[in-house]
């Protein structure tokens, strides 16, 4: 017959062995699902008012939650009021009156005294793309994502799904992150029962070429391929994995595992939504300075909403 | 008794005698570049190719280039079925379905030493008839390890057991190995006669050397073991959540049914009216379309090296055969044989066999091919000499460590994995036993079903 070569045997076998490695990991529930009760709604008078009442419309008709409305929109237009009216009467939803200074501390006043469980908030807040450029997330979303008790979804114009941004989710993971089973437990509360969900893991080259650098000074004679790196962050996510399949099978949205590598990450192209899944969710943990420069990145690049879920 | 005129008659017009001699010469320096492991086996075949077309073409053994053409168009179908095959069998493999159906089939067991064992074997043989070989054997041995470090069993009773079943599941079906695909699609034999034919004699060497196996490890494995070490074993086996080997279910059901569809397809592609490569390339553009992840990925997994051998060797087969120096040599077959069939099958059963122990299967297929056409040419039945062929070629693999990949991987990952070693003494003594006996059953085996008739014509 025709031999493999040495090499392709030893990659397949260790890949191969891996992958039943992989499934030693005793019994996993199912996540139990996280819903927000409350949400609160943060409009700025920008044209991105619409996608976040969209969104929390979208909450309420599914969830039944209540709904609050910060109307930030005096701060940044000419205009007395903006939409909030409307929304408010659409949402049935109270409006908050809150005195602070800054917006940021209005925001994190509102969610703390109205009790919130969700913030949906324009990014940047209060500005449009010509005037920061679209790279930017601004000032606002930098402390909400440094304080909120609370998940951040973040909407970002000009990008406007016409479907339901919970009909695709897709959950972002780097490496070890203790935000990932809150964030995975967020992400099925949220996602369309009939909608889907991925879970995305991405080795980044750079951590690959650190991590084979670091075994090279160790061990010169112990080679790290990228393949075994991304079956150890398979491993290392692997029940939770297991526990997001049983919850897909327990409450019928559709989920997939993926694996890329950072050069083979599709962009997120503003132009064709279909390319790309309505909602991001990113485990945020707030002690790691490499997951704060993740989720920062991938806020300011994303045309997406991007549901942010923090741990301290 | 026959007449070897009648097979020389049947041939075209041979060529001088210092030709044919040329030719087989140069047939035989390839083989032997094949052979040899410093020289790779497709620039071998290729090397071999070129030559002896220029010396065709410059004896005028044939009259233009493009007859070469018409040489390789009856080998066009081969193709078909090894891209399409490649192809499906890698989507299917990337979904997890092979690894979540053995570790199910694992749990199954609880661990029990002697119910782990034959269940190890039997995924084995069933594995191998739908994969092949070598994607079977990589996902088996890797099985292998991962549960007997688990369990604490030695591993190797159940690797090599495994190495040396394959060789049967390889003879279960028209996709199980390429001598198989080569014969089949050559000869156009259709797919419900594998499973008439060759699907029995592998449930039948298989038995053979599960007999011979249990017998050879009875002191390696706890073949006994009391409640409560089975009840630590469940404890242990439990640990094994199957699902966490599957990225995505829809895609695993997908490829399955694919896979499904695809091997109803070869059973039916003669009512159909369509050959295995349609079916095949149906099966495989299915799966890119429906199961495929990384499309690129998947058209590079194909065995292009074993397509541009076999383009190679066709070229060299095609070229000897134009001189008549294959059907000089199966005249001599025929009379070495006095034309008996009773004599001829143990004949091409045992070289083909002993010629798989040494070396590659593929090479001694592709030369028989032609010989037993050209013995076929004339009043003897061919069909039970093409069957000796493709039982002979694969259950020769089990003869010594190099006969077949299986073994080759299964010895490899012994020696890498557990740090064992096994000599060609000691493999002989096991698996050149095993090949013996099923090599006379299957001789047995043939020889009743030509007296009996129960050997079906080929259309």
């Amino acid at each position: 017959m025709f031999e493999p070569t040495q090499r392709q045997v030893d990659t397949n076998l260790e890949k191969s062995m891996a992958m039943f490695q992989r499934a030693e990991i005793g019994k996993v529930p199912a996540l139990e699902p996280l819903q927000p009760k409350r949400v609160l709604l943060v409009l700025d008078g920008s044209t991105q008012d619409e996608l976040g009442g969209g969104i929390v419309v979208r909450l309420k008709q599914r969830l039944d939650c209540q709904v609050a409305i910060l109307d930030l929109s005096p701060e940044f237009t000419d205009t007395a009021q903006g939409t909030a009216p409307q929304w408010a009467q659409k949402l049935a939803a109270e409006t908050l009156s809150l005195e602070q200074p800054e917006p940021y501390e209005r925001i994190l006043a509102a969610i703390a005294e109205w009790k919130a469980g969700l913030v949906v908030v324009p990014c940047p807040l209060g500005r449009d793309f010509d005037s920061i450029g679209a790279d930017s997330t601004g000032t606002v979303i930098d402390v909400l994502l440094a304080r909120s008790p609370v998940p951040v979804l973040a909407t970002r114009a000009p990008f406007h799904p016409e479907g339901d941004v919970f009909s695709r989710l897709r959950m972002m993971l780097f490496g070890e992150n203790e935000a990932a089973p809150i964030a995975a437990r967020w992400a099925v509360g949220l996602v369309h029962p009939a909608g889907s969900l991925e879970l995305v893991l991405i080795v980044e080259e750079e951590f690959y070429e650190n991590v084979r650098e670091a075994m090279h000074s160790i061990k010169p004679d112990v080679q790290i391929s990228i393949e075994s790196l991304e079956n150890a962050l398979v491993q290392t996510h692997v029940r939770l994995h297991v526990a997001l399949q049983r919850s897909s099978t327990e409450l019928g949205f559709g989920y997939a595992l993926h694996v890329h590598r950072e050069e083979e990450r599709q962009p997120l192209r503003v132009d064709d939504p279909a390319s790309t899944p309505p909602l991001l969710v990113l485990a945020h943990e707030r002690t790691d300075s490499a997951s704060q420069g993740r989720v920062s990145s991938y806020l300011r690049n994303s045309p997406n909403p991007v549901l942010v879920v923090h741990v301290d | 008794m026959i007449d070897a005129a009648l097979i020389a008659a049947a041939a075209s017009e041979p060529a001088a005698g210092w030709v044919m001699g040329l030719f087989a010469l140069g047939m035989l320096v390839t083989y032997i570049g094949v052979a040899v492991e410093s020289f790779h086996k497709t620039v071998a075949a290729l090397s071999g190719a070129v030559v002896l077309l220029v010396l065709a073409l410059l004896l005028g053994v044939i009259d233009e280039y493009g007859e070469i053409y018409e040489i390789l168009a009856h080998d066009l179908n081969i193709f078909g079925v090894i891209i399409g095959t490649g192809i499906l069998v890698d989507v299917t493999s990337q979904s997890g379905l092979f690894h979540f159906l053995s570790m199910q089939m694992v749990k199954a067991t609880g661990g029990r030493a002697a119910a782990l064992y034959f269940a190890m074997c039997g995924l084995t043989f069933l594995f191998v008839a739908v994969l092949t070989i070598v994607p079977a054997m990589l996902i088996l041995s890797s099985l292998v390890l991962v549960i007997c470090r688990a369990l604490d069993y030695d591993p190797k009773p159940f690797l090599l057991s495994v190495a040396i079943c394959a060789n049967s599941g390889a003879i279960v079906t028209f996709a199980s190995g390429l001598p198989n695909i080569m014969i089949g699609t050559q000869v156009g034999i259709p797919y419900e006669q594998f499973l008439m034919l060759s699907a029995p004699y592998a449930a039948i060497s298989f038995l053979i050397a599960l007999v011979i196996l249990r017998f050879a490890f009875r002191a390696n494995l706890p073949w006994r073991q009391s409640a409560e070490e089975k009840a630590a074993l469940q404890e242990r086996i439990d640990q094994f959540d199957p699902w966490a080997l599957v990225e995505d279910r829809r895609l695993l059901y997908r490829s399955a049914v694919i896979l499904i569809a695809t091997v109803i397809g070869f059973a039916l592609a003669q009512q159909l009216g369509v050959g295995m490569d349609f079916i095949a390339m149906a099966g495989g553009t299915a799966a890119l379309l429906f199961a495929g992840r990384s499309v690129e990925d998947s058209i590079a997994k194909v065995n292009w090296t074993v397509i541009l051998f076999f383009l190679g060797l066709f070229v060299i087969i095609g070229c000897v055969k134009a001189t008549g120096a294959l059907a000089w040599l199966a005249e001599q077959v025929v009379e070495l044989s006095q034309g008996q069939i009773t004599a001829l099958v143990p004949l091409l059963a045992i070289f083909s066999a002993v010629a798989s122990a040494f070396v590659d299967n593929i090479p001694v297929a592709a030369t028989l091919i032609p010989v037993v056409g050209q013995i076929g040419a004339g009043p003897l039945p061919a069909e039970p000499l093409w069957w000796t062929v493709v039982l002979g070629c694969n259950l020769g693999g089990n003869g010594t460590p190099i006969g077949s990949i299986s073994c080759v991987i299964a010895l490899y990952t012994l020696k890498k994995e557990v740090h064992q070693n096994v000599g060609w003494g000691e493999f002989i003594k096991l698996g050149g036993s095993i090949m013996v006996v099923q090599v006379i059953g299957a001789i047995a085996y043939l020889l009743l079903l030509h007296n009996m008739n129960w050997i079906p014509p080929l259309p």
